[in-house]
């Protein structure tokens, strides 16, 4: 290999070299941009916002064909001195005499405490079968509607509203909270077909 | 010695008891309104609001024109244009219009076409329901409403007839009805958009809050 041969190699060897580090810089300045950016929306927030914010995303909501899969791993913190959650779900492309169709999905907290259970499933079956019931009784809890009606269509596109704890520290996370912690309010399609 | 060693024992079973109850029974969260840390809803006026907290209404798509379905008793014709009118006057503007027409599609539905249909038959949980006003949104505006009058189990009555204790005022019901039309929800009190409309009564007024609210986006 003569002297011209290897100061290319080294040239190409030092532009690879250059290259890569120019690369791990821009994608790790990227990364931090994101997290900054995460973090200056927690960090603006007030210690108890703070607080509401970790209690709004330790709920695991997962959307399945079927289903909402829900997991609160702090129900018993939740239910410290509380005896309901609910999570309420409306239908947002139609209103009835100017509210919205909805559906209230309740949990007990002293029947979730005694099963020590953290998670729940909601059918979109049973959500369905409240046109025709308006309450249902479920293992883990029970659903109620409102503004449904047999004799109209089932509204078709839903989505999570709002998630309340009733009782005597009872609060509520709205939708714009949900949207903001989770991207999104969970929008799910629902037939009676 | 040993009696101290023994308290120590004592004290430290006793804590270690109650921070294990404590942590069964859970670290209570206590949150209260100023916690709230998103939000941005406009005021609702009275209207429904979408996902991103927008009221929901015809915004500039007024008048809403509105057609009597071949259903309704040609006799209520007067009633409707009158509730309809009443209205506009209130806001000195032409917000709804109604027509006859008996070539409106049968059924209620998202077909852009505001009718009024009389429905013989309905939902027997809800019977106590006069009159049913549906409205289809996309995103903030109202792109379709709909106004069922529960035919099966009310008497109505004109408003030129005589007042009864058993038949309610049509054109109160109507007028109520086309409120939610444009898009506002029931209000507390005795106006008219209030919840309950009791047999014979006569309600034509709107009061200053409805018509004040209404102002938000009409």
């Amino acid at each position: 290999m003569n002297t011209k041969n290897l100061k290319l190699l080294g040239f190409f060897i030092t532009a690879s070299l250059v290259l890569a580090l120019l690369g791990y810089f821009i994608l790790n300045s990227r990364g931090r941009r994101n997290i900054a950016a995460e973090n200056t929306q927690v960090e603006n927030l007030s210690e108890k916002q703070k607080q509401k914010w970790l209690a709004t995303e330790q709920f695991q909501i997962k959307q399945a064909t079927d289903s909402l899969q829900i997991e609160i791993s702090h129900i018993i913190d939740l239910c410290a001195e509380n005896q309901k959650l609910v999570f309420q779900f409306q239908a947002y492309e139609i209103a009835i005499a100017g509210d919205r169709p909805n559906i209230q999905y309740f949990i007990t907290c002293t029947e979730a405490l005694a099963k020590q259970q953290t998670q729940f499933q909601v059918l979109f079956s049973d959500l369905v079968s409240l046109r025709e019931i308006k309450e249902k009784k479920l293992a883990d809890g029970f659903m109620s509607s409102q503004s449904l009606y047999t004799d109209e269509p089932l509204p078709a596109r839903w989505n999570l509203a709002e998630i309340s704890v009733e009782g005597y520290s009872g609060f509520k996370i709205n939708s714009f909270e949900i949207q903001k912690v989770f991207g999104h309010n969970f929008e799910f399609e629902l037939s009676s077909k | 010695m040993i009696f101290e060693k023994k308290y120590t024992l004592i004290a430290c079973s006793f804590f270690i008891l109650i921070s294990q109850t404590s942590c069964k029974k859970g670290q209570a969260f206590r949150f209260g309104d100023q916690d709230l840390f998103a939000f941005g809803a406009q005021d609702s006026c009275h209207f429904n609001r979408n996902n991103l907290g927008v009221r929901i209404s015809w915004k500039g798509s007024v008048p809403v024109n509105m057609y009597i379905h071949r259903s309704v008793p040609a006799k209520f014709d007067v009633d409707i244009l009158s509730a309809a009118n009443r209205w506009n006057s209130a806001k000195g503007r032409t917000l709804i219009t109604v027509t006859r027409d008996n070539s409106m599609p049968n059924e209620p539905g998202n077909d852009q076409k505001n009718i009024i249909f009389w429905s013989a038959d309905w939902d027997t949980s809800n019977l106590k329901e006069q009159a049913r006003t549906s409205t289809n949104t996309d995103l903030s505006r109202i792109v379709d409403s709909d106004i069922k009058i529960n035919g099966k189990s009310f008497v109505y009555a004109l408003t030129t007839e005589s007042t009864s204790s058993t038949s309610v005022n049509f054109e109160s019901l109507m007028l109520h009805e086309m409120g939610h039309v444009l898009g506002l929800q029931h209000f507390e009190g005795d106006g008219v958009m209030s919840p309950y409309l009791p047999n014979a009564k006569l309600r034509f007024n709107l009061t200053n809050d409805e018509l004040s609210e209404l102002s938000c986006e009409y």
